[in-house]
């Protein structure tokens, strides 16, 4: 083991300050994504059980390339899945 | 132009138009400068200089969220941004008029609280000068804060959180100019700096603050 | 060659960074942990500072991504001002919580590594104090995205802070200088901690290991942020989803 004097109690705070803090980031993100990603399944299950009524809409707030990229490509798949 | 300036003066000198707050705020501030420290004359001499630096910037953020919130709040804001006049222009009015309500008076009441914290002869013209440079940067920088925050209720305290750390320039340099002053020595480069500061921000956040209120006028 | 800006388009992205993740993680995770075994370990003491001048391993790598992590916001919310194109919204919104704990870790370090070197467990040296400033505006950056409902109007306003914040960081960070300078002089945590690093010619036993514990923080700023803004691209479209359910 490394011998660090005098000085063990800074080092070694510094180093498991330090462990704990990147650790609990990299925890938080994870949890906050998978938090998301089943809310995310849940509501994508409720929509793809009630089918259409959906317009190819811009509402909630997105605009552009995403919304039109997304829609095209669920009604893509919804039509895939009816045939 | 005038019109609005005159207009924003007259709502804020009337009753319920909260000047006099703002001096009211930092003559309490001092007064418990004591209460917290200790009354010691000469420990208070030493530090009077920050202290009213200090006093004078709290004071002022204190009075920001006036600055937009009523207009805000009785559709005048949407008026104003759909008139003739620019958008940057009435936030740099709206700046303008929050120092000669807030500002200037208490730049004008710091010499006399001064005297309560034991503020050595020789810093009184340094701290003038030092607030007269600073406390515009101080609006036209919390202006700019207050055009973030406009729409979101109960926003005073985010907008403290948001603008402290951008006044932390102008207070370094500001109380740095009246602290030197205090001790007797020449303080004309902090003093200038202060200036410079005051005139980059009087001549950008405008141009900001006003980005800021078309985002949330939508 | 595939132009960045095809990542704009948040399928895009969502595949390449789904593909690209595991590794930049893995990456993370051996050099990071390499090393900072390699700087605990195997590099000996400074003639100075004894052990101590072990945390340059954590304090160095960890401020520098603290000041990259806010000027890589800086550039995301450019190209949000300008292009529009959402994923830099969101991975600046993504970022910012990285770079807070980053400067959390250099603050924390900082004050440890000058505890035994000053007796205090703070100083108000410039650096440090740049880097308090510095935490201060990621936390003002975060709490006026959580503010706002609307996602376009959270982006526009924290794009704005992001650079007028700029601005004034830098400002900021000439005028702590000046002040420092009228109040004393001396070594400072930062010329004391730099310097091994920089100043004195750092030997190579010092800086090897460094070097890799910084190439460890960087990938794993990297991987986070690719992480954390497929998860905010993930959230937009609940939020989405859920207010066309409630118009329908």
């Amino acid at each position: 083991m490394v011998d660090l004097g005098q000085y063990a109690v800074p080092v070694l705070s510094a180093y498991g300050g330090t462990i704990v803090l990147l650790v609990g980031l990299v925890g938080a993100s994870v949890w906050q994504a998978r938090r998301v990603a089943r809310r995310l399944d849940a509501i994508e299950a409720r929509r793809g059980g009630s089918g259409g009524g959906r317009t190819g809409g811009k509402t909630g707030g997105k605009t552009g390339a995403r919304t039109g990229a997304r829609t095209g490509d669920k009604t893509g798949d919804r039509a895939a899945r009816a045939k | 132009m005038m019109g609005l300036l005159k207009r924003d003066l007259s709502l804020a000198l009337r009753a319920g138009g909260g000047f006099g707050l703002a001096l009211a705020f930092f003559l309490i501030f001092v007064a418990l400068v004591p209460f917290g420290i200790g009354p010691e004359t000469g420990r208070l001499s030493d530090i009077a200089a920050g202290l009213l630096w200090l006093g004078a910037l709290l004071a002022c953020l204190l009075s920001l969220d006036r600055i937009f919130q009523l207009d805000w709040e009785d559709g005048t804001l949407d008026l104003i941004a759909t008139s003739p006049l620019p958008l940057e222009a009435a936030s740099g009015l709206k700046a303008l008029a929050h120092w000669l309500t807030t500002g200037l008076p208490l730049v004008a009441a710091a010499p006399v609280l001064g005297l309560m914290l034991n503020l050595p002869p020789a810093a009184f013209p340094w701290l003038i000068a030092s607030l007269l440079a600073g406390t515009p940067a101080l609006s036209v920088i919390g202006t700019f804060g207050a055009a973030l925050t406009v729409g979101i209720k109960r926003g005073g305290l985010l907008l403290s959180l948001l603008v402290l750390p951008l006044y932390v320039p102008t207070l370094i340099l500001g109380a740095l100019t009246a602290t030197r002053g205090a001790q007797g020595l020449d303080a004309t480069t902090p003093l200038l700096l202060t200036a410079g500061i005051t005139l980059g921000a009087a001549a950008v956040l405008p141009f900001a603050a006003a980005a800021a209120l078309r985002v949330n006028l939508r | 060659m595939v132009s960045i800006w095809e990542y704009a388009n948040p399928r895009r992205f969502m595949a390449t960074s789904g593909a690209v993740l595991p590794w930049v993680a893995a990456i993370a995770a051996l050099s990071l942990i390499g090393g900072l075994v390699w700087g605990f370990f195997f590099t000996p003491d400074d003639f100075r500072q004894g052990a101590t001048v072990k945390i340059i391993y954590v304090h160095v790598p960890a401020a520098i991504m603290a000041v990259n992590a806010w000027l890589m916001m800086l550039v995301a919310s450019l190209i949000w001002v300008i292009r529009r194109h959402h994923v830099s919204a969101l991975a600046a919104k993504a970022a910012a919580p990285v770079g807070m704990i980053f400067t959390l870790i250099a603050l924390f370090t900082g004050a440890v590594w000058g505890q035994p070197m000053w007796g205090t467990w703070w100083e108000w040296d410039p650096r440090l104090t740049s880097f308090l400033i510095l935490f201060l505006f990621y936390l003002g950056y975060m709490a006026l995205w959580e503010a706002i409902d609307n996602p376009d109007q959270a982006a526009d306003l924290t794009a704005v802070l992001c650079l007028v914040g700029s601005v004034f960081a830098l400002i900021s960070r000439y005028a702590l200088v000046f002040w420092n300078q009228g109040l004393h002089q001396g070594t400072t945590v930062s010329t004391v901690g730099v310097g091994v690093a920089r100043n004195e010619g750092v030997a190579d036993v010092f800086l090897y290991p460094l070097m890799v514990s910084l190439a460890g923080f960087a990938f794993l700023f990297l991987a986070l942020v690719l992480y954390r803004t497929r998860t905010e691209i993930r959230a937009r479209r609940v939020k989405a989803l859920i207010a066309q359910e409630r118009m329908a």
